[in-house]
């Protein structure tokens, strides 16, 4: 009978785990999962440009650091192999936590929904994995936030800042989960005190630093190219519009990415069926979160909704061009993470206020069932690596070989990597296209094409990038000139041929391979002067890392003796 | 006779080499690499 009891209260979370092996049990053969933006290598060397110094505008940071600091615990391709899982483990054992109080039913229905959301596969897709990592991690932060708001605890508050920096691997993370979880834990009638809410408020601000602060001191800060604003807009995936697309939470502009089963009419439908029971499980919602945590999500939500059904208007175009930092906000579809989360929530309460409704105990089973496997069924080609879209593959043995050879030993210099073109299709990766690894695999900082060439119904189209050696090897590339004195004067000491190109005259091949080959530069090299603001930035991430360490540090003590004294207070009893 | 064969193969050939350069038929570069910035990969589609 017991045991019983226990297996019930176990099922929930052996659903969660099941449901991330359907979803993810192919990425876990040996190999690297290379798709799009979502570039993991052996060994990531801990360069400028993973703290945003690289030359460009800090986007994949402090995403690239953080990697890097992982690397030396463990290997690239162990490291994406447990991101790729804890993303659906985290949001869907966070949506257990954070529905508890609602009972089985309604929180693995929600954390059914909160995996499986089109969101989640449209940016696994896109290679976003540090965004689903902010998206996992909100449901707990939510839970903590609606902790501390009650409790005024410092141990919530503190577990509070520690979810929004895992958030803050990217910028976007941070300033979506922050301006969600923050308002809930500080507005007015939190439990805790002011001095407690200021240190909160200053800790969680501390967070945005690693990016935030190179992004400030960039020759280049502010600025985003008009076209970007227009080209990453949101995108409307069938003939029932932005609207419809929005509240299913896909969207995404990139069409290559969006699963089949999102362009069928019964996307559009399955979504007016989501949002019903949405509605429907709103009262037990309030409930459970309480009000100022659910009319705050709902806001942020509606907010994120309307924002990227927006993003395709001149107005929007203007926003993201003429407000510094708003380019951050460029790629809309991002800011549908709340509303993705809000609906699967409260529509895993509305299923179980569905089932109570149903008067024998079957036939309410039978509604809490499909609502499990649904989702599932309708959208098989999100199962099992994105349908077969995301396989690991193995780098061939050359990467290790220029890696090797760019060494200290191998002299000063950066590299550049050629033929000019940011993204690449390797037929050992199925073709698949992914962003250039030179950058996460060479030790020394390397100068890769950054304007990103989209496809449009207008024609292919150019955003530009934001770093100055790349501007000017692509504006003499284009004017056919002589490479040699221009990688001189910018202090790029290596060519490195990935693809069908050869070394620019004069360049001398010191390694050839069928896959890579690599030049050195003759002559004398400038010397690249660091970026402005590096000792600063350098300061900021080392003080907030060591704050992080010593936060986690005292919530694993904290715990620890509390488990000692939990079972010293079992032994003690009669 | 002999002597003006060579100024009418040289003029001959000159024009057929200037007339070819101009039309792109012919290059006189043909020792130099390609350009290294041909092809390209596009990061998406929003068609």
């Amino acid at each position: 009978m017991a045991s019983g009891r226990r297996l019930r209260d176990a099922l929930p979370a052996l659903w969660v785990i099941g449901l991330t092996l359907l979803l993810s049990a192919p990425l876990l053969t040996p190999g690297f999962v290379l798709h799009y933006d979502m570039v993991f290598t052996p060994r990531q060397d801990l360069l400028p440009g993973a703290f945003g110094l690289g030359g460009g505008l800090p986007r994949a940071v402090p995403q690239d650091a953080v990697v890097a600091l992982l690397e030396l615990l463990m290997p690239g391709m162990l490291l994406q192999k447990v991101i790729l899982l804890a993303i659906p483990l985290i949001s869907g054992f966070g949506m257990l936590r954070l529905l508890a109080g609602a009972g089985r039913r309604a929180s693995v229905v929600a954390a059914t929904l909160a995996m499986l959301a089109p969101y989640v596969s449209e940016r696994m897709l896109q290679g976003h994995w540090a965004l689903l990592l902010a998206y996992a991690v909100t449901p707990w932060a939510l839970h903590s936030a609606g902790q501390f708001r009650r409790h005024g605890s410092a141990l919530d508050g503190l577990r509070l800042v520690l979810l929004v920096a895992v958030a803050g691997l990217t910028p976007t993370g941070s300033v979506l989960v922050t301006a969600l979880v923050l308002p809930i834990a500080v507005a007015p009638g939190a439990m805790a005190s002011v001095r407690a809410r200021i240190a909160v408020i200053a800790a969680v601000s501390a967070t945005w630093l690693p990016w935030l602060l190179p992004a400030l001191v960039h020759p280049n800060a502010g600025a985003s190219d008009g076209a970007g604003a227009e080209v990453f807009a949101l995108r409307s995936e069938g003939a029932w519009g932005l609207l419809l697309t929005a509240l299913g939470t896909g969207g995404i502009w990139n069409a290559e990415v969006v699963p089949v089963s999102r362009t069928l009419l019964i996307a559009p439908l399955v979504t007016l069926v989501l949002i019903a029971l949405a509605i429907l499980g709103m009262k037990p919602l309030l409930r459970v979160l309480g009000r100022t945590a659910t009319i705050w999500w709902s806001v942020v939500a509606i907010a994120g909704l309307v924002a990227a059904i927006a993003s395709g208007t001149a107005l929007w175009a203007w926003l993201v061009t003429s407000v510094p930092g708003a380019g951050l906000l460029r790629d809309a579809h991002k800011l549908l993470a709340p509303l993705a989360l809000l609906i699967a929530a409260a529509a895993g309460l509305g299923v179980a206020r569905l089932a109570r409704r149903v008067p024998d105990a079957t036939g309410a089973g039978a509604v809490i069932v499909a609502a499990l496997l649904l989702p599932l069924l309708l959208q098989p080609d999100v199962l099992w690596g994105a349908g077969g879209r995301l396989r690991p593959a193995e780098y061939p043995i050359a990467w290790s070989a220029v890696r090797e050879r760019l060494g200290p030993q191998a002299g000063g210099g950066d590299v550049v990597v050629l033929p000019w073109t940011g993204f690449r299709r390797y037929p050992w990766n199925d073709d698949r296209t992914m962003l250039d690894p030179a950058p996460r695999w060479l030790p020394r900082t390397t100068v890769v094409a950054d304007g990103l060439l989209v496809n449009t119904p207008n024609g292919l189209v150019e955003v530009s990038g934001d770093d100055p050696r790349a501007a000017a090897i692509g504006a003499a590339l284009a004017a056919d000139d002589n490479l040699v004195p221009l990688l001189q004067d910018l202090g790029i000491g290596w060519v490195l041929i990935d693809g069908p190109a050869t070394l620019p005259t004069g360049v001398i091949p010191t390694y050839v391979s069928p896959e890579l080959v690599l030049g050195r530069v003759p002559g004398p090299l400038a010397a690249v002067p660091p970026a402005d603001g590096a000792g600063l930035v350098y300061a900021a991430d080392a003080l907030v890392l060591l704050g992080l360490l010593t936060g986690t540090s005292a919530l694993v003590l904290v715990r620890v003796r509390g488990g000692i004294r939990r079972r010293s207070a079992k032994t003690l009893l009669p | 006779m002999v002597n003006i064969i060579g100024p009418v193969i040289a003029a001959v050939v000159g024009v057929v080499l200037a007339g070819g350069a101009s039309f792109g038929v012919i290059a006189s570069q043909t020792a130099v690499p390609p350009t290294v910035d041909a092809p390209y990969v596009v990061y998406g589609s929003t068609e």
